[in-house]
């Protein structure tokens, strides 16, 4: 809604620029052409009568009285400088302002005029009259302000064209955006629903065939002890083989169905876990993770201290955050930090963090054994592990992790070198609703 | 003399499996009570609600939450909303035990809630416990 009287208000200003823009090219074209001719013109007119006053001047000093009666000489003296390209009408007056000659044209007003004196031996004897025309400059004027006003419009039209095309692709562009983002809310959503409907409805047969291979079992068993009470005949060795599969056989059936059932419910569990992770709702409080890192190291200290540990704390900040959330990164980041320290050299690990204005970094450091580049990426799926898989693990650990982070509104990287440690990152965004430092 | 009448088993459930092993676990924990099996949440509602048998037979319903239809909640909210079935104890049973599922189905009234563990033994106990209550459970009393 305000984008939209944003925009119209955009238009609104952009069209008053293009109209004023216009307005003063269709202007300022005819009246500029129109001063530099004008201009041009009454100067070439000064100097034309100059220069005709200097040479009738030369003649009548040559005839001095004489020269007002001999208008023939006179008249042929005017006509001898051509004029310019346009019509012209020179006239020499005496002193008292009497026409002595002239020479006629024809032309349409409006008429600029220019004099000049005529000089007899210093003295003024009269003046020469030069009278031009404006009309032409007038006339192309007319057509220069034709071509101004053409070229007003064109600028018009396409200042007011190119911010409004300009307008609509930003809302082209903001539309798409927002679809994305609705998409892609929706597919989050789907994907915690699926997540939850999956585990819910994968259970219940799980709940079958654990119950009925129980009920197999205890079949068996009373088989068994009804088998010992009665005496049954088989033939040859068929007595061996029966006492083989109710013996041997069915129960390692049993027993395989039994533990994958078990590994299935784990798994389910698991993900059941990771979709209710995504529902919790967040309780901002203030933290001191300073804190919260020494009370987890105090909980992994038998793990440490078997593997000599050293253990470096830099200060670390007091957050307003999620404490639940919080506590969980850190302990499964600490709980990988120290599971994974190489049996072979004497541990290290270094919780640090860096604060910036909009958000804190925090580094878990370790020198263990490391996670090979093209691993790395996998760690954070979930039930993926690396490297030899000599400790026990279920491959959530990072999967929760990267779940509470980006719930924060951050993001988890990694940086390792196989054989000799390795370092997640995680960044947690300050200053709005979710985190922020305390003051 | 109503009180003396045995009390009639209801349950409600989908998974014919899941019904076949809560029965045997029953009758394994010493449970000789009558058993109803109905496969849906619709035709519960229209058994309880059907009028000579809510208003004589005293029953236990055990009821599954997840169900085609009508799930467990709402035929719950149906039995404690009517007068005639509100003092009808209820156990729920489930295969998870999502707290959030617990919870309502406390506010909504159940009795107790099962869940059913994958864990045989543990699913067995949850079963044999129920039996046990089933033995302690006082009908009300049409007096
Ligand atoms: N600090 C680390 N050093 C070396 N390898 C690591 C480290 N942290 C994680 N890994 C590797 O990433 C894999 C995934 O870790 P994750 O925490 O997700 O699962 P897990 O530790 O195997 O099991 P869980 O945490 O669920 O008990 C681990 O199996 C291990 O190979
Ligand atoms: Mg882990």
């Amino acid at each position: 809604m305000s984008d939209d009287s944003n925009n119209t208000n955009l238009i609104r200003i952009t069209t008053g620029i293009a109209a004023t823009v216009a307005a003063a090219v269709a202007l300022i074209m005819p009246l500029g052409y129109f001063a530099v001719s004008y201009q041009y013109m009454v100067g070439s007119l000064e100097t034309e009568s100059e220069v005709s006053a200097y040479n009738i001047s030369k003649v009548i000093s040559a005839n001095p009285e004489l020269w007002r009666y001999e208008e023939v000489r006179l008249e042929e003296l005017l006509a001898r400088r051509k004029p310019g390209s346009q019509n012209e009408v020179r006239r020499i007056l005496d002193e008292r302002g009497n026409l002595v000659a002239e020479r006629v044209g024809t032309l349409t007003p409006p008429i600029i005029k220019r004099s000049y004196p005529l000089k007899d031996a210093g003295a003024d004897v009269g003046r020469i009259e030069i009278s031009r025309s404006l009309n032409p400059i007038l006339i192309r004027s007319i057509f220069v302000s034709f071509l101004g006003i053409a070229l007003g419009t064109t600028v018009f039209i396409t200042l007011r064209i190119l911010p409004r095309r300009a307008i609509n692709e930003l809302k082209h562009a903001e539309e798409k955006l927002h679809r994305y983002a609705r998409e892609l809310t929706e597919s989050n959503e789907d994907l915690k629903n699926f997540a939850y409907i999956v585990s819910h409805d994968l259970r219940a047969p799980l709940v079958n065939i654990k119950g009925f291979a129980g009920e197999l079992s205890a079949g068996l068993a009373e088989l068994q002890v009804l088998k010992k009470k009665c005496v049954c005949r088989y033939e040859g060795n068929d007595g061996e083989r029966a006492d083989e599969i109710l013996g041997t056989d069915v129960p390692e059936a049993l027993d395989f169905i039994n533990s994958s059932v078990k590994r299935m419910d784990a798994l389910i569990n698991s993900i059941l876990k990771l979709s209710r992770l995504g529902h919790r709702e967040l309780k901002p409080e203030p933290v001191a993770t300073q804190e919260m890192v020494t009370t987890i190291l105090k909980t992994l200290t038998h793990q440490l201290e078997q593997h000599g540990t050293e253990v470096v704390v830099g200060a670390l900040p007091e957050l307003v955050a999620d404490r639940t959330t919080l506590e969980q990164i850190m302990g499964n980041l600490l709980d990988n930090a120290v599971k994974y320290l190489g049996p072979d050299r004497s541990g290290r690990l270094e919780i640090f963090a860096e604060s910036g204005a909009d958000e804190v970094v925090f580094h878990v450091r370790d020198n263990g054994c490391g996670i090979a580049r093209e691993d790395i990426h996998k760690v954070f799926e979930i039930f993926r592990r690396a490297g030899k898989q000599d400790v026990q693990g279920d491959g959530m650990g990072l999967a929760y992790v990267k779940t509470l982070i980006r719930r924060l509104g951050g993001r988890i990287w990694c940086e390792s070198e196989l054989g000799s440690g390795t370092t997640f990152s995680f960044s947690i965004p300050l200053g709005n609703a979710r985190a922020h430092i305390v003051p | 003399m109503s009180s003396h009448q045995a009390v009639t088993i209801l349950l409600v459930e989908d998974d014919a499996g899941h019904a076949r092993l809560i029965e045997k676990n029953l009758r394994r924990a010493g449970v000789s009570n009558g058993i109803i099996h109905l496969d849906n949440g619709q035709k519960a509602v229209d058994f309880l609600f059907a009028e000579e048998i809510a208003n004589h037979l005293p029953l236990l319903i055990l009821l599954d939450l997840n169900m085609p239809v009508l799930d467990g909640y709402q035929v719950l909210s149906r039995i404690k909303a009517d007068e005639r079935t509100k003092c009808v104890p209820v156990v729920m049973l489930t295969t998870t035990d999502n707290p959030q599922e617990i919870a309502r189905c406390y506010e909504l009234g159940c009795n107790i809630y099962v869940t059913k563990p994958v864990e045989y033994e543990q699913f067995s106990e949850a079963i044999r416990n129920l039996g046990l209550f089933l033995s302690i459970v006082k009908v009300p009393d049409e007096a």
